[in-house]
């Protein structure tokens, strides 16, 4: 599924997202499964790069079904995909404050804040095919949580600064610091 | 590996990953990008950082959408506005009823017919030792 074709989707035979949340309002549950096909991948991308390990697939699940339980409150004013990054973001963040209540803390890497800059973080360790992809995630492990988040959304998704900022709670200026820095620091870590 | 100086032009490399570039800025930075061996690079390491992010698990979209609830549309509620407006509007027309019925002498409208209340006087009362000397002075009289 190409991202361009999954936000620029203007023909009758490819509905848009707006198109199908009314359809499943009107009953049509083919609709949530396209609107699902469409997105889940994206969002398990997101979840895997910023930190989330083996409960990758419950988490998507997680970010789907609050999703579709306020679709009241979506009013388009920015992509559906958009929204569920936000969503999945925000779950992320509480279960790993959970598991810090907990005193765990080991099955997700990714924080709150920015000041824990380095963790112990990889979590494609499962799926490692080759030298550079290692090297990619070692290098992606030495930022801080806001910059993957950024980075992760801009180079892996393709999202405008604005959609970043709308997605991670910041803002567009920050955003692009966010993204030229964790540039700098992959670049520096891959020079060493 | 250094950076360009051209910042705008770094800045739209993840968007050419992507392919979200419109044809004739797309056209401008494949133009810089050839010539431009820091752009190069980086655009070579954007693109390895992108196909090691898109190496995921794959994700059970049946089992998603089977755990999805059912729509419920929400119920609506009369805001605090419409109370306002329906108190007023109970107001008015009670106000209106009651004018109109007194127009009509359904309320006994008539001025003739108003009763008014009679005006109490009311007088200090006697203090009681006036009262018990009085009497004394009558059981002292033969």
């Amino acid at each position: 599924m190409s991202d361009v074709a999954a936000t620029a989707r203007t023909q009758a035979d490819d509905p848009t997202d707006l198109d199908l949340i009314a359809r499943w309002k009107s009953g049509d549950e083919r609709a949530a499964t396209l609107l699902v096909e469409r997105h889940a991948e994206a969002i398990a991308r997101f979840v895997t790069s910023v930190g989330a390990r083996e409960d990758v697939e419950d988490l998507v699940q997680e970010t789907f079904v609050r999703a579709f339980g306020s679709l009241d409150s979506f009013r388009g004013e920015s992509s559906l995909r958009t929204w569920l990054f936000t969503i999945a973001r925000r779950l992320l963040l509480d279960r790993r404050r959970s598991e810090r209540r907990r005193g765990g803390g080991s099955r997700m890497a990714m924080d709150v804040k920015d000041t824990d800059a380095v963790t112990e973080y990889d979590p494609l360790d499962s799926v490692v095919a080759d030298e550079t992809e290692r090297r990619m995630r070692e290098a992606m492990a030495r930022l801080t949580p806001t910059q993957r988040e950024v980075f992760t959304l801009r180079v892996s998704e393709g999202m405008s600064y604005r959609e970043i900022a709308e997605a991670v709670d910041t803002t567009e200026g920050a955003a692009r610091v966010h993204y030229h820095n964790a540039m700098r620091a992959i670049k520096e870590f891959l020079d060493d | 590996m250094t950076d360009c100086p051209n910042g705008d032009i770094r800045d739209l490399l993840p968007d050419l990953v992507n392919d979200r570039l419109a044809p004739e800025t797309r056209a401008g930075v494949e133009a810089h990008v050839a010539s431009c061996e820091d752009c190069r690079e980086e655009l070579a390491l954007l693109r390895d950082v992108r196909r090691s992010m898109h190496r995921v698990p794959a994700v059970a979209v049946s089992d998603i959408v089977r755990a999805l609830p059912a729509y419920r549309a929400p119920v609506r509620r009369l805001g605090n506005g419409w109370r306002i407006a329906a108190a007023a509007l109970l107001i008015v027309g009670g106000g209106t009823s009651i004018l109109v019925a007194r127009d009509q002498g359904i309320l006994g409208g008539d001025s003739a017919n108003v009763v008014v209340a009679p005006v109490v006087q009311v007088t200090p009362a006697t203090p009681a030792v006036t009262h018990v000397a009085a009497s004394d002075e009558q059981a002292a009289s033969p």
